[in-house]
């Protein structure tokens, strides 16, 4: 008897004439519902909105409710069942409750009852396991899913569907948490776990799998369900988590995620997430597993040259040429000549200064300087220029006077960037110069030369070393300056025992010791060195009052660079600094603060900034908290828009330091990358009536256009160029219209490379020794120390994609370059890039560019194609493919 | 024997090292190689930097195949000749002067556009400003004060190269002349014509800046501005020609007259310049005639006697309309040729006197042609544009003080030199914009050097070509030429002292 009336309502679902019927009547439902909705609203709309077929729906499940409370098991049972497979069989659209769920929602309070005086056996369990689901749309905080799930059958977990899986792994996560707290056993979560992850796993799931994983701190387990098609998702999501999750859990995570890739044999991708951690040993097992694999062992090694480190106890000679940098040049001037930018510049091709009418009859020392520089910033890396390494002596250092004459003699050292072998004998000349300046610049010249590129005969230490204890003052700063640029980021400990004692000297002027500190700083950037640590904070102490002086912030800085995005580890030095009174200690420990935490985002410590910079008083180390909020938000994407807000707060509010910092605070959030949001605000603060402000604003309106040739800037620099004909400002116009060609727009300044994943802590270094000059650019950039602008060597990069076969020889292929496509958390295989041009490398790439292969003919080594990349050829190439790529 | 690889300069070569010889021979063996000199070669690729002269090789980590790097170079850096001066260096006014700034603008105190650019246009003319300049007071006589603030203003803006607010000379202006002070109905100044206000300075300064001493301050008009400095710059001197068409018979009578300027008239058919001076020479007028003892028309036929350094040309473009009462203005097109002969227009007794200085200097022209083409190389071409450039530098300070020194040493002669072959170049142009001569805006367009013009818009002064200057011809809404200012031909230096030989 019962079984007949249990049966009726099951079948009744399904079936495509029911559905269209149901369609038509509901129809009907709605016209005479605006009908009657004329006549009364409130009474009739509840009846109405329900179909005949609903009301049956809900007559049937209301009936079965009834039943599951019989006193009989077997009745209940089976009317469990029909409410089960009722359940489940609903269909459920993305916007709409399924209506078995709607319609029981009354019911759940009396379910609940009935469970609870329930007896034990399998119908409690069987109403346990509909009650989870239940609780599901019943939308309290009780997480009565999981608690339902856990009292239930235990029956699998994706009987009920994706919706119901991750319902509970949310629950989870909470319930994970409290347990914790409590010093419960979790046992029965975990096993849970264990439950739902292989699910997601297989399900298109993966960020909610590892979600789930890393709540209940479980991550390890993921490698069980890794296979080849799903570790790049997972990958690509563990690294974006990393970056919101506190330490030091984001440095497990990324251990994970090498761990992964290691499995895969995803090698390159395993060093840069490892560089990433930048851990040494790591990054030297990852080189020791592809030992014999040279092709991947060469990759490996373009990686870290890019990333300028040198992995340690590694014997790495057959790949030493490429660890070295030593090729980059060669591999510059191929890219330079396959688009064919060979020739020279003239800083008046820059200037366009035909278009305006202010030009110049005598010879301006100060514009002289400028076009120095900006002849080497466009020059850089091409080894030939029209002033300064012309076949035919052009004599123009000599048209710049004092401290001029030693940047313009040192700018020769930017033009034959990298290249070690042809670019020291242009040199040579400068150094018999009797001339101190000159030959002092040819030191600096010889430095930054070298930077970033190593060579075994290791000539800038051994043409520089012998100059540090010169008796010129101007010798020295030139030799040791030359030397921080040489070998920035190196870490070479024999010239920590040939500079450290310039320390001590304390016959020098703060300038000396200010740029000691900098280039020990840029040499050791990141190493925490105890030893260096404890030599800095006692020349601070030593120092006293001196230690405030403008050239002191040199020092602070290279303090700072030692713990460069080292975090916790420049905890104790911060403590020590504690001791040292007044405003030199102020400065040293926000820039160690803000080194430390460089490119983290680390909201609190942006937080500690803000409050310093907001204590209501005229402190000019407001401005370097500014810059400090720009250096710990930079690099990632949702911190850098949060710091444009605040500096438009500040800039409305602040001090004049707080307003001369945030120019440059914007340069630094954005380098090569011109933004149109920052642009604005940069060019209007270039007409600031402040000239430290307009003259930041105009240097940063460089920095971001760096080396992209950006159009709408050159215009802006122009109209400034004729706006400041006669002042100051125009220097800085100048200098930012080099910048903006830095290599005739094919180089880069931003310490972000591999798809914006790795900041380059040299290139850090660079940038930060050049905005920290900003910070007074009245007496540094403008007046005495302008060969400070040079620090930006250790930060220039081609921004190119250069495609190498297995022999290293150049490789034309078509790529595909196009705007990126944030894909971390898409299911699927999704494009990585939008609105793409087809080009035969080599290729530049800007800064929010992607590149792909546009042919299968060959497989690149690593999967982020930047930088210089070795292809091998595919063995399933389609035949077809060389035309396929034609047509694209 | 050791052999090592040595790396100089993208080259590389294979050198053989005798360990039982000093370094020294080992650097002779580079020299041989790479010709950089000994003292100058800097080995690298040894442990502890460079190697020394003295150092043994035993001491040194050599080995077979070991790569060393040469750096060195033959090359000698060589300084330049002279030292350079650097603009920071100068004392601020040559500085500025170096800087090719621009001259100074002149601020609109209330549509004084019309005065702005009349002052602009005559500040052109070197010798005005220096007798300006050497002017010295004279109690008693009416335009003394105007002079004064004149004497102020021109100081001001051959000196500063910030807009000049010339309150003190506008005041003294309207003083001396009440029709410029003239008000609209709202209490405002109204826009004055630009040829009138001209005009009424060059007479003020002709009545204080007699030639001599010696004559009487109340003269006729005519003859005041005969006898003085501004008659020597600017007074053309004709000769008047009445013939009576009603009586053929009637003597025609002859007048000798000074004007300060040249009329262009402008009607249906004028296009060219010349063709509007040629017709304003030759008019008919109605007169009493003593044969006919009634009114008559004579034809009047003018003819220059004499040409002076400078010719004012005014395009007559405004004409009164009885219709709208106002002066309303032909936009006809008239071109203005950038070289204007008058030859055409004077008496045969003058065009005789300027015949062979004309011919002379043609003479002197072709043969210069001829040089050029002979100079294939081209560098005579350089120098010459060198040498304008340096005039053009010198063009803001250099002419007024050698000309005051050539006033002063009363060398009259030269300093009111009289045209001698009839041929001009334009070096001002002032023009109207806008429909009526009571509206509008002036504005002076002044030539600074070869193909180099300034524009003063009141305060604003920007920098034109000649293709700019093509565009004022008229057609249009756009300015239009109205006064063109031209001065005698510059000859070379050389023909000029030819001439004073002569005399």
């Amino acid at each position: 008897m019962p079984e007949k009336e249990v049966t009726i309502p099951v079948p009744a679902r399904g079936g495509s004439n029911k559905e269209e019927d149901k369609k038509d009547t509901e129809e009907k439902n709605n016209n005479t519902k605006t009908k009657d909705n004329k006549k009364d609203k409130k009474k009739d709309k509840k009846e109405e909105t329900l179909s005949p077929e609903d009301e049956k729906l809900k007559n049937d499940l209301e009936l079965l409710v009834e039943r599951s409370r019989d006193e009989k098991e077997e009745i209940a049972l089976t009317a469990l069942e029909a409410l089960k497979t009722e359940i489940r069989s609903s269909t459920s659209s993305m916007t709409s409750v399924p209506k078995p769920l709607k319609f029981l929602r009354n019911h759940y309070q009396t379910l609940v009852d009935i469970y609870k005086n329930s007896k034990e056996g399998k119908a409690k369990t069987s109403l346990a396991d509909i009650l989870s689901v239940l609780a599901m749309a019943n939308g309290n905080d009780e997480r009565d899913t999981l608690k339902y799930k856990l009292l239930g059958s235990g029956e699998a977990i994706a009987s009920w569907g994706h919706e119901y899986v991750k319902h509970l792994a949310t629950e989870i996560g909470v319930e994970y948490d409290i347990k914790k707290e409590e010093n419960q056993s979790v046992e029965d979560l975990l096993k849970l776990v264990d439950e739902i992850v292989p699910f997601q796993m297989t399900h298109n799931a993966e960020p909610e799998a590892c979600d789930l994983l890393l709540e209940v701190g479980q991550l390890s387990k993921i490698f069980q369900f890794i296979d080849e098609n799903n570790y790049s998702r997972v990958c690509l999501y563990l690294f974006k988590c990393s970056y919101y999750v506190p330490g030091p859990d984001d440095i497990n995570i990324l251990k994970v995620c090498v761990e992964i890739y290691i499995k895969m044999k995803q090698y390159p991708d395993a060093l840069r997430v490892a560089m990433k951690i930048s851990d040494p040993e790591l990054i030297t097992e990852i080189f020791k597993l592809v030992e014999n694999n040279k092709p991947i062992l060469q990759q490996l090694g373009f990686l870290v040259a890019r990333q300028k480190i040198v992995p340690d106890n590694f014997n790495y000679d057959s790949i030493s040429d490429i660890i070295n940098n030593s090729k980059l040049s060669e591999y510059f001037m191929n890219l330079a000549t396959d688009l064919d930018i060979r020739e020279p510049k003239l800083p008046e091709e820059i200037f366009q200064s035909h278009l305006d009418s202010t030009s110049m009859i005598a010879d301006s020392a100060r514009m002289n300087l400028a076009s120095s520089f900006v002849n080497a910033f466009v020059n850089a890396g091409f080894g030939r220029d029209k002033l300064m390494t012309a076949e035919e002596d052009t004599k123009w250092w000599y048209k710049n006077r004092e401290l001029g004459i030693l940047s313009t003699v040192a700018s020769t050292g930017m033009v034959v960037l990298w290249d070690i072998d042809g670019g020291l004998t242009k040199i040579d000349k400068f150094l018999y110069s009797q001339e101190k300046h000159c030959s002092n610049g040819a030191l600096m010249a010889i430095g930054m030369l070298t930077s970033g590129v190593r060579s075994e005969m290791d000539p800038a230490l051994s043409l520089l070393a012998e100059h540090i204890n010169s008796s010129n003052t101007g010798t020295r700063i030139s030799a040791i300056f030359g030397l921080g640029l040489a070998y920035a980021g190196t870490q070479r400990q024999d010239l920590m025992s040939l500079l450290s004692p310039c320390l001590d000297d304390d016959k020098e002027k703060m300038e000396f010791i200010g740029i000691v500190g900098l280039a020990l700083g840029l040499i050791f950037i990141g190493s925490c060195d105890p030893e260096l640590s404890t030599l800095f904070v006692q020349t601070l102490i030593q120092r006293g009052t001196a230690a405030s002086e403008s050239h002191a912030r040199f020092l602070h800085l290279g303090l700072g660079l030692l713990y460069l995005g080292k975090q916790d580890a420049a905890e104790l030095a911060l403590e020590t600094l504690k001791a040292i009174e007044g405003k030199g200690g102020e400065y040293a420990r926000l820039t160690v603060e803000a080194c430390a935490y460089a490119g983290t985002g680390n909201v609190l410590k942006v937080q500690n900034m803000l409050h310093f910079c907001s204590d209501g008083q005229e402190n000019p180390h407001h401005g370097l908290a500014v810059l400090s909020i720009a250096l710990i938000a930079m690099g990632e994407e949702l911190g850098s828009d949060m710091c444009l807000r605040m500096f438009d707060h500040l800039l409305q509010k602040g001090n004049v330091h707080i307003k001369r910092a945030i120019p440059l605070a914007l340069g630094l959030l954005s380098p090569s990358n011109p933004r149109i949001a920052i642009m604005d605000i940069l060019s209007k603060l270039s007409h600031d009536n402040d000239p430290e402000v307009a003259q930041g604003a105009i240097l940063s309106l460089g920095l971001i256009g760096a080396g992209t040739n950006n159009a709408r800037i050159g215009g802006m620099l122009r109209a400034l160029a004729v706006f400041y004909g006669k002042d100051v400002h125009l220097f800085f116009v100048r200098i930012a219209q080099g910048l903006l060609h830095l290599g005739k727009g094919t180089m880069t300044i931003n310490p972000y490379h591999s798809d914006r994943t790795l900041m380059s802590p040299v290139a850090v270094g660079g940038l930060l020794a050049l905005l920290h000059a900003g910070l007074d650019i009245k007496n540094i950039l403008s007046t005495q120390s302008h060969y400070l602008f040079f620090s930006i060597v250790c930060s220039m990069y081609p921004r190119m994609l250069m495609t190498l076969d297995e022999d290293l020889k150049p490789l034309p292929v078509s790529v595909r370059v196009g705007q990126s496509v944030d894909i971390v958390g898409l299911a699927g295989k999704p494009k990585t890039i939008t609105g793409f041009q087809t080009h035969t490398t080599p290729v530049l790439l800007g800064y929010n560019e992607r590149a792909e292969l546009a042919t299968d003919d060959y497989i690149p080594l690593t999967n982020i194609l930047e930088g210089i990349v070795i292809l091998k050829p595919n063995p399933n190439a389609s035949v077809t493919s060389p035309l396929a790529s034609k047509k694209n | 024997m050791v052999k090592v690889n040595v790396k100089w300069n993208k080259e590389k070569y294979e050198v053989e090292v005798d360990p039982s010889e000093p370094v020294s021979s080992f650097k002779g063996q580079l020299y041989s190689l790479t010709m950089v000199p000994v003292e100058r070669q800097k080995i690298m690729g040894f442990k502890g930097g460079i190697l020394k002269d003295d150092a043994q090789w035993k001491d040194l980590d050599l080995s077979e195949g070991k790569n060393l790097m040469l750096m060195g170079s033959a090359v000698e850096l060589e300084k330049p000749d002279k030292p350079i001066v650097f603009l920071e260096d100068l004392p601020p006014s040559k500085a500025a002067a170096l800087n090719s700034l621009l001259p100074a603008g002149l601020t609109n105190l209330g549509n004084t556009c019309y005065l702005n650019s009349t002052l602009q246009c005559l500040k052109t003319v070197p010798e005005l400003l220096s007798i300006i300049k050497n002017y010295k007071p004279k109690t008693n006589s009416r335009y003394s004060n105007l002079l004064k603030s004149s004497q102020g203003l021109f100081n001001d803006l051959s000196r500063l190269h910030e807009p000049v607010t010339p309150s003190v000379f506008l005041n003294t202006f309207r003083m001396c002349f009440p029709r410029f002070s003239e008000k609209s109905p709202e209490g405002l100044y109204m826009q004055q014509d630009a040829e009138e206000a001209w005009g009424e300075l060059l007479t003020a300064y002709a009545h204080e800046l007699p030639l001599d001493n010696s004559n009487g301050t109340d003269s006729h008009s005519a003859d005041l501005i005969k006898r003085s400095m501004i008659g020597k710059l600017f007074g053309i001197q004709v000769v008047e020609k009445f013939t009576c068409k009603d009586n053929p018979e009637e003597e025609s009578t002859t007048r000798e007259e000074t004007l300060l300027k040249l009329a262009c008239n402008i009607t249906v058919e004028t296009s060219y310049l010349f063709d509007g001076l040629k017709k304003g020479l030759e008019e008919e007028i109605s007169k009493a005639s003593p044969t006919l003892h009634k009114d008559a028309i004579y034809t009047k036929k003018t003819l220059i006697k004499q040409l002076p350094k400078y010719i004012m040309v005014q395009f007559v473009r405004f004409h009164w309309k009885d219709a709208t009462k106002t002066k309303s203005k032909i936009v006809r097109v008239v071109q203005f040729p950038f070289t204007l002969d008058l030859f055409d227009l004077c008496t045969p007794e003058y065009k005789e006197r300027l015949s062979p200085n004309r011919k002379r200097v043609e003479d002197e022209f072709n043969a210069s042609l001829e040089r050029k083409r002979k100079a294939v190389g081209g560098d005579d071409e350089e120098s010459d544009k060198q040498g304008e450039k340096k005039a053009a530098v010198g063009d803001d300070n250099q002419p007024q003080s050698t000309l005051s020194s050539e006033y002063t040493s009363s060398d009259d002669d030269i300093f009111f030199k009289e045209n001698e072959t009839g041929k001009y170049e334009l070096c001002a142009v002032l023009t109207h914009q806008g429909r009526y001569a009571e509206s509008g805006h002036y504005v002076a367009w002044v030539k600074k050097s070869e193909n180099k013009w300034y524009k003063f818009d009141d305060r604003d002064v920007t920098e034109h070509t000649d293709e700019d200057i093509k565009k004022l011809s008229g057609g249009g809404d756009f300015h239009i030429c109205y006064l063109a200012l031209y001065r005698t031909l510059a000859s070379k230096p050389k023909s000029t002292a030819t001439i004073t030989e002569q005399k």
